[in-house]
């Protein structure tokens, strides 16, 4: 089994550990003597590819408006609904039920985007306007750097 | 929205121990290596402690003292606190936080390290911490950034450093500081002693004064200038109107009523972080209590 192979092969499995007896007599490395350096190196670049590929299909859910708390601030309940506190500054903003219900649902991982959904199960909407000022609100937690993608 | 809203406190200053290797001529604490340290609270207590502001939820807690570092219960508080999902800052002379320390306080959810930094020459900076070395500080700053963890820089003017104020703050921003604090000395402690020979002339305070305001436009995003409320009396008089978020924690667990009061209202010994706060808060309301401290802060006993 040459160089490329044995590559490809953990790719394939997971396993990257090479038995001595699975390199056979082609040498101590294990590659064939006419494989030639160029194309182990085109075996690697397709690797890398297809690692790329996979990267960013994993990554891409998180790249879609997830956002987290900003370094140094913290989130805490309270009676009047929550704080959000930036130590760093050491600026404190309080959030009221609704707000805090923002908050708690951009925590649990809901995009920009789901927010208003996700409310919209909890708070009576006459108005239809609650999607679009659980978006506004999340602009200023991102403008006052509490939150950040 | 009122302090008083809150079920517990924003922040928790917790004075660890009043031990420190340093007699500071300017300590409002009169921390040292005689201070008397028995009754502070044992490693069972301290931990017992740590898990009760994890457990409260307080946010944010400062590691003060004395010298924090020197604490035996230092690293297992800090580590239980940090565990629990507090942002920690530290507040330090920086004399014993070498690479070692550092690396381990990297460890930690650090929200800053601040280390207090009295001048720019040795002169200065001895005539103030007897016996300290200028040098080990600013290792210690440097090996604070190095280690990726967010600077502070506590600059305290006196008679002996005051004119060297202006190159502490150029050396904060070489240093890679996020924040410079100042403000006028506190008749307290040691200091109190040492009133008329540390107390600079309203002249050169004025001067101060004036080249914060100044350079707080010039290196605003850079550095932040904290000097405001400058004159003790007027923070007095803001704790007065709203009480501080904070709750100061002293080394034997009391809690007083004021960071630089001495009256105390309540007792983390025997109290949960919620009981206390809200004596703490009930001792800011309107009665002979608050004019108490309010008395104790602008008139502060003199303790050593």
């Amino acid at each position: 089994m040459g160089y490329a192979d044995l590559i490809r092969r953990a790719w394939r499995t997971g396993r990257f550990a090479a038995s001595v007896r699975s390199s056979g007599k082609k040498g101590a490395a294990g590659v064939r003597p006419g494989e030639s350096r160029g194309s182990i190196r085109g075996e690697m670049e397709e690797i890398v590819r297809r690692e790329s590929a996979d990267a960013l299909g994993f990554l891409a859910p998180r790249g879609e408006g997830i956002m987290k708390l900003a370094p140094f601030v913290k989130f805490r309940e309270e009676k009047f609904g929550a704080v959000l506190f930036e130590t760093r500054s050491e600026k404190v903003f309080t959030l009221n039920p609704t707000a805090a219900d923002v908050v708690r649902e951009l925590l649990a991982g809901a995009s920009e985007g789901e927010i208003g959904e996700r409310l919209k199960g909890r708070y009576s909407d006459p108005s239809g306007r609650l999607a679009d000022e659980a978006k506004a609100l999340v602009r200023q937690l991102r403008d006052k750097g509490l939150i950040a993608d | 929205m009122r302090i008083a809203s809150f079920d517990v406190p924003l922040a928790a200053a917790w004075r660890l121990t009043d031990r420190c290797d340093l007699s500071c001529r300017h300590c409002l604490n009169a921390s040292g290596p005689k201070a008397d340290t028995a009754a502070e609270l044992s490693r069972p207590e301290a931990l017992k402690l740590a898990r009760s502001i994890g457990s409260a939820q307080v946010p944010y807690v400062i590691l003060c003292g004395g010298e924090p570092m020197l604490s035996p219960d230092f690293w297992q508080a800090a580590e239980t606190l940090g565990e629990a999902g507090a942002w920690l800052k530290v507040e330090t002379h920086g004399q014993n936080l070498g690479r070692t320390q550092a690396e381990r306080l990297a460890k930690l959810p650090i929200r800053s390290v601040q280390v207090s930094l009295d001048g720019v020459t040795q002169q200065a900076y001895e005539s103030l911490r007897p016996g300290a070395s200028l040098a080990k500080t600013l290792e210690a700053c440097r090996e604070v950034r190095r280690q990726g963890m967010p600077l502070e820089i506590s600059f305290v003017p006196v008679q002996g450093n005051i004119h060297e104020a202006p190159a502490v703050i150029d050396l904060a921003l070489d240093l890679g500081a996020f924040r410079f604090n100042t403000g006028t000395l506190i008749k307290r402690g040691r200091a109190a002693a040492a009133w008329k020979k540390l107390l600079p002339d309203a002249e050169s305070m004025a001067g101060l004064l004036a080249v914060l305001t100044r350079r707080e436009a010039t290196l605003a995003g850079r550095l932040e200038l904290c000097f405001r409320p400058f004159n003790f009396e007027d923070q007095v008089r803001a704790e007065r109107a709203e009480p501080s978020g904070t709750l100061t924690i002293l080394p034997d667990g009391k809690v007083p009523v004021s960071a630089s009061s001495d009256v105390v209202c309540a007792d983390l010994r025997t109290q949960t972080v919620r009981e206390a706060w809200r004596a703490y808060l009930a001792a800011h309301g309107k009665g002979p209590r608050s004019e108490r401290w309010v008395g104790s802060c602008l008139e502060p006993a003199t303790r050593s």
